[in-house]
């Protein structure tokens, strides 16, 4: 069993090399179309991960007035606790907060070097619960922490927020609409390509089933043709994908640092899903050439 | 006549085969037992090939019932048909042989296809091609090989699955007298070894070396019968 499944790759592998335009055609084809529903697979599962973050609660900033007394610190947390929106009250003293800064933007650590004094104020970092996709919540409660006494600002993603919402929900349905457009481009070009390979085999298929060949050993090596095509453009399209990834995400580091975001590739499961969704693709296009062929 | 004590390989009752309007075949009913030589006889166009390409299913009957090697060809699907094909080894006047492959891949083919393990296909196609006197050339691509060494690496591989029935479409048509030769060696060796012959051919040498029986026909008719002696035994119409 195992030396037919070697043969049925030899065949496959030599009909690959003598059609290596046409099947390295069809692998660019799978490779872009991986990296495109990879690209918009990426940013919506970036977007999904600070929407889950803020889920767990959505961070306010209430900036203390300069020349505030310890009693006064004590009051605003009390009032703040006392609040059944924030579920979390924790204070950041000016020096935290310029360590903080000092260790997220460690590359421009000159521009803190000569700080005649630090600028930055004492904070109370507030975590607010989200129900749904409703933002009016953390309005409500940064409304009401401004009107604090000695609280001098507060700054929460505001307006912001409730558009990013609708581009993420636009970006997901481009990734379902463009990932289903490029399967099906991807499925009939590997169709195509295969039922080629097929034809131009046709004398010897012809042979085969005059010799007693069942139909699933003449068969095989076209599937497993559809299926190397569909793996390796996907390991390919996910390889250029990542080396992208490092690539820009090197050269922006310091912007996301300076966003507090961290722009993360896709988890090992989603990169394997999408391989998983291409081999998928290869066996799917060897399917329907024969699918086809029945019915002509 | 047929001994009605030998095992029957092939029955054909009141077979008919039309293309469109044109029959190619009509009417014909015979028997061929087990360990017979038969020869299919005729003037071109007379159906001698649809009549072989009707027992190992390459076309359909149109009407009438064939039995092969126990098999009614009217009641398996595609799906018997490998196995069908597989109980048959099938000459061909074009030697049907696949060119990008190597001789001992084109007649280790008929096992690969049947399942064997590799060292079994080796050792049997190493013989067979023995047999054939083509061992050397067992590397060798059919394009580089003459008429008659193609021929026989066609007999090769319908013989190197131990069938008990082998078709001849006219095995010697394209080929000089000494390749002709030898295939009817090679095919006289395997009838020794058991097998059934059914044999398309215009080529009486062929007919007065091996000793059979002839099945003449006719625009698609049978039109006589006769054993090896040139004894008339059946007439059908």
């Amino acid at each position: 069993m195992k030396d037919l499944w070697i043969r049925h790759f030899r065949h496959a592998l030599k009909d690959m090399r003598s059609h290596r335009f046409l099947h390295g055609i069809t692998w660019i084809t799978i490779v872009l179309s991986i990296i495109l529903s990879g690209t918009f697979t990426l940013f919506a599962s970036n977007a999904a991960d600070v929407i889950s973050s803020w889920r767990a609660g959505v961070r306010i900033l209430a900036y203390l007035e300069e020349g505030h007394t310890e009693q006064d610190r004590l009051r605003i947390h009390n009032i703040l606790k006392e609040n059944n929106l924030i579920s979390d009250v924790r204070f950041i003293s000016k020096t935290e907060a310029l360590e903080s800064l000092r260790s997220r933007m460690q590359r421009h650590s000159a521009v803190f070097q000569n700080l005649p004094e630090n600028p930055l104020p004492d904070a109370f970092e507030l975590r607010v619960r989200v129900e749904g996709n409703s933002w009016d919540t953390v309005e409500e409660v940064a409304l009401y922490v401004e009107k604090i006494k000695n609280i001098e600002d507060v700054e929460y993603g505001g307006q912001w927020v409730g558009r990013f919402l609708k581009v993420i929900a636009m970006l997901r349905l481009a990734a379902l609409g463009m990932g289903s457009l490029f399967f099906l481009i991807s499925v009939f070009i590997v169709a195509n390509t295969i039922r080629l390979a097929f034809y131009s085999r046709k004398e010897e298929v012809e042979i085969m089933r005059l010799v007693g060949a069942e139909e699933g050993f003449i068969k095989a090596p076209f599937y497993i043709q559809g299926l190397i095509l569909g793996f390796s453009g996907g390991l390919g399209g996910m390889l250029i994908l990542f080396l992208t990834y490092i690539t820009l995400t090197f050269r922006m580091d310091a912007t996301f640092t300076a966003l507090a975001f961290d722009f993360s590739f896709l988890p090992l499961h989603t990169v394997a899903v999408m391989v998983g969704v291409s081999t998928l693709i290869g066996w799917m296009g060897a399917y329907l050439s024969f699918r086809q062929e029945v019915v002509e | 006549m047929t001994d009605p004590s030998k095992n029957m390989i092939v029955r054909m009752f009141d077979v008919y085969k039309a293309y469109g309007k044109t029959s190619a075949i009509k009417g014909v009913s015979l028997e061929v037992a087990s360990g017979d030589i038969v020869f299919i006889t005729g003037p071109s166009g007379a159906g001698k090939s649809t009549l072989l390409k009707l027992i190992y299913k390459a076309e359909v009957a149109t009407q009438g019932q064939i039995i092969v090697d126990g098999m009614n060809l009217s009641r398996i699907g595609s799906r018997q048909l490998p196995e069908l094909r597989r109980r048959l080894g099938v000459i061909f006047q074009d030697f049907k042989l696949i060119a990008g492959r190597s001789v001992f891949d084109n007649v280790a083919l008929v096992l690969e296809a049947a399942g064997e393990k590799p060292k079994i296909i080796e050792k049997k196609v190493m013989s067979v091609l023995r047999t054939a006197g083509i061992e050397e050339k067992a590397r060798v691509f059919p394009p580089s090989l003459s008429g008659g060494e193609q021929q026989r690496v066609a007999v090769s591989r319908a013989v190197v699955g131990s069938p008990r029935l082998i078709l001849a479409d006219e095995p010697t048509a394209s080929l000089d007298p000494d390749s002709a030769e030898q295939i009817m060696q090679l095919l006289e060796t395997f009838h020794a070894r058991g097998a059934t012959l059914v044999i398309a051919t215009h080529n009486r040498r062929i007919i007065s070396r091996l000793k059979g029986r002839e099945i003449r026909l006719e625009r698609g008719c049978v039109k006589t019968q006769e054993i090896s002696s040139d004894h008339e035994v059946e007439e059908n119409q």
